[in-house]
């Protein structure tokens, strides 16, 4: 099931274009990548000249009475300038690793957040908030970690092991014979490790996308379960998720914790094969001491960073996975490409609105292939006129303000606003044509002011309070400690669902768009405050083209047009009189309302 | 502290663990010193057999101490697997009691985030502390016995320094805790934006506001990015310091060593040895700065989620003992009046309630509900009814005055007790992924007949029926795929489908339209009378037949009684009423 969900431009990608586009992104950042480079590259090569002169000091040190303090003291001199030179490197480089880091995952989350604002409604309908949170925070929080601090230990690690390497073919290419066998040994393990550990990584963030998804919904339910008693029941469902998420993890565990332990396994054997090759070598007088000492520094040093890296490479395995997923939701096709697919080139037309109304032509819809939810609809609003859908509960009024406002594209048959098909617009000089109260109102973070300005940025704050006058909330919003200053949203003052109501209907007041679209504007409003608004919405209709879907027989009564839907189909078209004299489910409903006939 | 508790159930496991670890890494250790006896005392013998066994000796530790640590990683692993379960497990149960106002503060973004994100990273962390947390002091330890067992006064010389920068590093990584528990709190606030951005997406389209809200979210996001930065700043500093002090700890023991060397205190070969476990402390002391920064961010996720656990006001809470209780409770039904609410004032302790004059939500409520009663709640917007509700189904106790279920005050009933009588449909209710049928059913043990006749009498088998899949239809979180109207069924033949006394419903019938509503309305007062029914509504004409009608203004009683006294004699009521006409709610000649 969750599979279907995969959206429309989610490309296969392997590994290697994944990485391929991480490193566009760094490649975006050259200066400081150029920057990291070379800092890790002179501060590996000064602190690693340290073996070196160790190496020489204690060749300086033959026995009882018999040491070259002029050499030692040099040596140690010398290593002090570097190791400070090396350490002030260090701080640096870390510096501009995590700026860099920063930059690029900043981005990435700015464009995957504009990302998601830009395509089809249906996207975040067919998936779990928690999902999309995961992807946005979870996801590109790991590709931070890696890119700040792994991928500078990748580096560091890989210069100190080339460097070391190096080192130690000057000092003694036999000894070297015992590395030329142990690294590549090392290699291959690290990788037969990753191979194995993928899937398990994979799974891991699966379990742990589902847990959360899970989690997320169930607490944004609390209320519910809490009601009907079903702690218990679903503490007991997240137990069992969380069980197999928690098996994922020990199981992506167990194959990374391979690394650590045969890495240093083979590095330790490799000291033992140096030891001996080292006495053998002192034996024969082929090699000094200090020597053999500096040999044994630079192994050290090489065994660290391979398992280093081994460990880094499994960590560097999680956040492709991840950014696989974010690439996924970037890739996904806007709203504008999906209706340039279907409708071809969009004309770049922005010609303000000229008052022709709206049609719908033969329009044939269903949100799945399946099951159709409208067929073949067909009406006109004329410009300046009142239209009023009616109908049961679920016989599609909502979806025709859906396909209106380009959420979706037609099935079959299209839509036009202003004598032009609506794919033939911009989206965006389609909405800005219509002003709209949904169903349920949205309230975000922000104050009381913002909220009803959201549509018309720049109204002065007395067009916003008589915004709200008209929409019976001044009175409340004065008696508020801060008015209009007062904070909605999360951690903020919460509004009943009648009061959000009057925020979107102040909003749309405020909203100079020829078209009106209400979908159920006042039906969580109490009716004594409805009545008050009557006056104010017929207001703000005036001169307007509207179409309005509604149960209440008075704002019904008045339109000029009634639009009758039974079953996704129009069952009666007419205005309220003629529909009253007609059989059928208008005068069924409305026939016992009216006065005297 | 958090991790202690829950780590403590295993501390066999981790004690035994610890032993493996402690003895694989002396036999790492144990490399240097075998090294250094090679080159200063067989080597001089000139045996080269001597040497091969030695050799062995070193490839037979080195092996020991790989299988040794296999064991133990998979050890913590599964310990701190084991560990981080119950944790996110406790979290969760704790967080699905929490009361409203409490759950409100805290915000459900933060909470989940802290159910899987924070948890996750003391899981982290404690896989970490195990493995390099462990292995690190041993070698630090180990190194400098060895180096102490060698050369007691070079030792000492050496490490002077080190608890020193053990010091500064601990230093330096608790200035790091406080910094990343703004991270956090910033991180959380990202989280909310997208949380809000998704729910809203419909209406961003509209308002073509897409441009400005991806601007406010670069704002939010470059701050959060601002704060990590910081703190990853502030740590990263960390390990380039230690380094270049450990480092000066060998120049010192170079020089020093080369003093005891001409004094023939030392051989060539302690000093190779030497400088080998300098090299791995200096290793060790970095990985312990790794663990502590580490540590410090754990530490704040981890009071993050101490912060739930440690919450005691609660909406579970505990009550008389169940045998006392059942038995009164049975004495109690021959009174008939089910709840009674006696002078009852509240006020929102943490929450704004909208700047009432008396600074109470709800004053001097008083009613009756009898049993298998039908009661009305009419009023204005804000006028306290869903308050009333809230109250009466135990989500929160008077601030004065006493509810009395049965004659039994509530707050001496078990909150579950309580909720468990009552069958609600909230203003926003809750639609689970799931099945149709599960909707219903809402884990009770319900019959399907049961749930059929539920979702006939709640009139949604007109849209069930016509799925091809029926009550298996999946529904996708939050009802997204179902239409208001459909919603609100789904949630009515839930609460129709158990047989809790009461049912309750606040305003769910918003979304009906007539045909719908009046069926229903009909099946509920022919079916259902058995059981007594709250109802808020707007919709007066209904309203006008319900047993009794209490109408609410500004949190006051405004009026109680039946539709024809109310009518009569209170003048709100009144204003409802005509309101409704005009409205086109009801007939005209109704009333």
């Amino acid at each position: 099931m969750r599979d279907q969900k995969k959206g429309t431009g989610m490309k296969k990608e392997g590994k290697w274009e994944v990485l391929k586009r991480l490193a566009g992104y760094i490649w975006d950042c050259r200066l400081e990548a150029g920057q990291a480079l070379v800092l890790a590259a002179a501060a590996n090569i000064l602190s690693l000249a340290g073996p070196l002169f160790m190496g020489r000091a204690v060749d300086a040190m033959s026995g009882l009475g018999a040491v070259d303090f002029g050499a030692v003291f040099r040596c140690c001199g010398w290593m002090a300038v570097f190791y400070l030179v090396s350490g002030c490197f260090s701080c640096l480089l870390s510096a501009v690793m995590i700026r860099l880091s920063k930059k690029i995952t900043c981005r990435m989350r700015s464009e995957a957040f504009d990302r998601l604002l830009r395509v089809p409604a249906g996207y975040c309908d067919a998936r779990e908030t928690g999902d999309i949170l995961s992807c946005l925070s979870y996801d590109i929080n790991i590709i931070h970690d890696t890119l700040s601090t792994d991928l500078l230990a990748i580096i560091t690690s890989f210069f100190t092991v080339v460097i070391s390497l190096y080192m130690m073919l000057s000092i003694s290419v036999e000894m070297m014979l015992v590395f030329a066998v142990a690294v590549p040994v090392s290699i291959a393990a690290a990788r037969w490790i990753t191979l194995k550990s993928r899937q398990a990584y994979r799974e891991k963030s699966e379990e742990l996308g589902r847990l959360n998804g899970f989690a997320e919904e169930r607490i944004g339910g609390r209320r519910a379960i809490q009601a009907y008693g079903q702690q218990a029941n679903v503490c007991r469902e997240f137990e069992k998720r969380n069980r197999e998420a928690s098996r994922a993890c020990y199981r992506a565990q167990c194959y990374s914790s391979l690394s650590g332990p045969a890495i240093n396994f083979i590095n330790n054997s490799s000291l033992a094969a140096i030891s001996v090759l080292g006495a053998l070598f002192y034996l024969s007088g082929r090699m000094s001491l200090g020597a053999i000492s500096s040999f044994v520094l630079y192994s050290h040093k090489c065994s660290g960073p391979v398992s280093e890296i081994a460990s880094n490479v499994s960590d560097l395995q999680a956040s492709l996975a991840a950014a696989k997923r974010v690439f996924g939701l970037l890739d996904e096709k806007t709203e504008q490409e999906l209706w340039e697919g279907r409708i071809g080139r969009q004309s770049r037309n922005t010609k303000e609105y000229s008052g022709k109304g709206i049609v719908f032509s033969h329009v044939t819809f269903g949100y799945d292939m399946k099951t159709s939810v409208l067929y073949d609809i067909s009406f006109q609003v004329p410009e300046g006129t009142t239209t009023a859908v009616v109908g049961a509960t679920g016989s599609g009024k909502t979806t025709l303000i859906n396909l209106l406002m380009g959420f979706y594209p037609c099935g079959q048959g299209s839509i036009f606003m202003d004598g032009r098909e609506i794919g033939a617009l911009s989206l965006e000089m389609l909405r800005k044509t219509c002003a709209v109260i949904l169903q349920e109102s949205w309230i975000f973070s922000g104050t009381i002011y913002e909220n009803i300005a959201y549509g018309s940025s720049g109204a002065s704050r007395e067009a916003v309070e008589e915004a709200a006058r008209k929409a019976q909330l001044h009175d409340y919003i004065s008696r508020l400690p801060d008015g209009y200053d007062t904070r909605l949203g999360e951690g903020g003052l919460k509004l009943s669902k009648g009061q959000r109501q009057m925020v979107a209907i102040a909003r749309a007041m405020l909203s100079r768009a020829p078209v009106l679209i209400l979908d159920e504007a006042t039906s969580d409003v109490d009716i004594r405050t409805e009545k008050q608004l009557q006056a104010a919405m017929a207001h703000l209709a005036k001169g307007k083209t509207c179409i309005l879907i509604a149960h209440r027989l008075s704002t019904v009564k008045h339109a000029d047009q009634i639009i009758v839907l039974q079953k996704g189909r129009i069952a009666q078209k007419g205005n309220h009189w003629q529909l009253l004299k007609q059989e059928g489910p208008y005068r069924e409903l409305y026939g016992a309302y009216e006065d005297g006939v | 502290m958090l991790m202690k508790v829950y780590l403590l159930p295993y501390a066999i496991k981790i004690m035994w663990e610890l032993l493996l670890k402690l003895a694989s890494t002396l036999g790492e250790l144990a490399l240097p010193v075998i090294l250094s006896y090679v080159i200063d005392t067989v080597i001089p013998e000139g045996n080269v057999d001597r040497i091969l066994m030695w050799g062995i000796a070193m490839a037979g530790c080195a092996a020991f101490s790989c299988a040794t640590h296999i064991v133990t990683n998979r050890i913590s692993a599964d310990v701190s697997g084991r560990a981080a379960e119950r944790i996110r497990n406790d979290l969760f149960e704790k967080i699905g009691g929490l009361s409203e106002e409490r759950a409100e503060a805290f915000t459900a973004p933060s909470l989940v985030s802290r159910v899987t994100g924070d948890s996750y990273i003391l899981y982290d962390t404690m896989v970490y502390l195990q493995r390099t947390g462990v292995r690190a002091p041993i070698i630090l330890a180990g190194s400098s016995v060895f180096m102490i067992l060698m050369d007691p006064v070079l030792a000492a010389l050496v490490l002077f320094a080190a608890p020193l920068t053990i010091w500064a590093a601990w230093k330096a990584a608790a200035r790091c805790v406080a910094l990343y528990q703004s991270v956090q709190e910033k991180n959380d606030g990202v989280c909310g934006k997208v949380m809000e951005a998704v729910t809203g997406l419909r209406m961003i389209k509209v308002f073509s506001k897409e441009k400005e809200e991806s601007e406010r979210f670069r704002q939010i996001n470059e701050d959060a990015a601002e704060q990590e930065q910081k703190a990853g700043m502030a740590m990263a500093v960390v390990t380039p310091i230690l380094n270049v002090c450990l480092q000066f700890c060998i120049i010192f023991l170079l020089f020093a060593g080369s003093l005891r060397v001409y004094a023939g205190k030392l051989l060539p070969g302690k000093m190779i040895a030497f400088l080998t476990y300098v090299s791995l402390i200096l290793t060790a002391l970095l990985n312990v700065s790794k663990v502590l920064m580490l540590f410090s961010k754990a530490s704040a996720c981890g009071q993050r989620i101490m912060e739930v656990l440690l919450v005691s006001d609660m909406a579970i809470s505990a009550g008389r003992t169940k045998e006392a209780f059942a038995r009164k409770w049975e004495e109690k039904k021959e009174t008939g009046c089910f709840v009674e609410f006696d002078r009852v004032c509240f006020s929102y302790p943490f929450c704004q309630s909208g700047g009432k004059a008396g600074g109470y939500a709800v004053e001097d409520i008083s009613f009756r509900l009898e049993e298998g009663e039908w009661l009305g709640v009419i009023g204005g917007t804000g006028s306290g009814k869903t308050t009333v509700l809230q109250l009466m189904m135990g989500y929160f106790q008077p601030s004065r005055g006493e509810i009395r279920i049965r004659g039994i005050p509530v707050r001496k009933m078990e909150s579950a007790k309580v909720r468990s009588l009552f069958a609600p449909v909230f203003q926003q209710d809750y639609i689970q992924s799931g099945t149709l049928a599960d909707n219903i059913r809402f884990g009770r043990e319900i019959p399907p007949g049961k749930t059929e006749q539920a979702a006939k009498d709640a009139q949604a088998m007109e849209y069930i029926a016509g799925r091809p899949d029926g009550f298996m239809f999946q529904a996708e979180p939050g009802g997204k795929n179902l239409s208001g109207g459909q919603k609100q069924r789904l949630l009515i033949a839930r609460a129709l489908a158990g047989d809790e006394p009461v049912f309750v419903f606040d305003d769910s019938f918003s979304a009906l339209d007539y045909w719908t509503m009046r069926t229903l309305w009909n099946t509920l007062r022919g079916e259902y009378r058995g059981r007594a029914a709250v109802i808020v509504s707007q919709r007066v004409d209904f309203m006008a037949e319900m047993d009794q009608i209490l109408v609410l203004e500004a949190g006051r009683i405004a009026g109680y009684g039946t539709h024809g006294q109310l009518l009569k004699t209170c003048s709100v009521y009144q204003e409802l009423w005509r309101a409704g006409e005009s409205c086109g709610i009801r007939k005209k000649g109704q009333g």
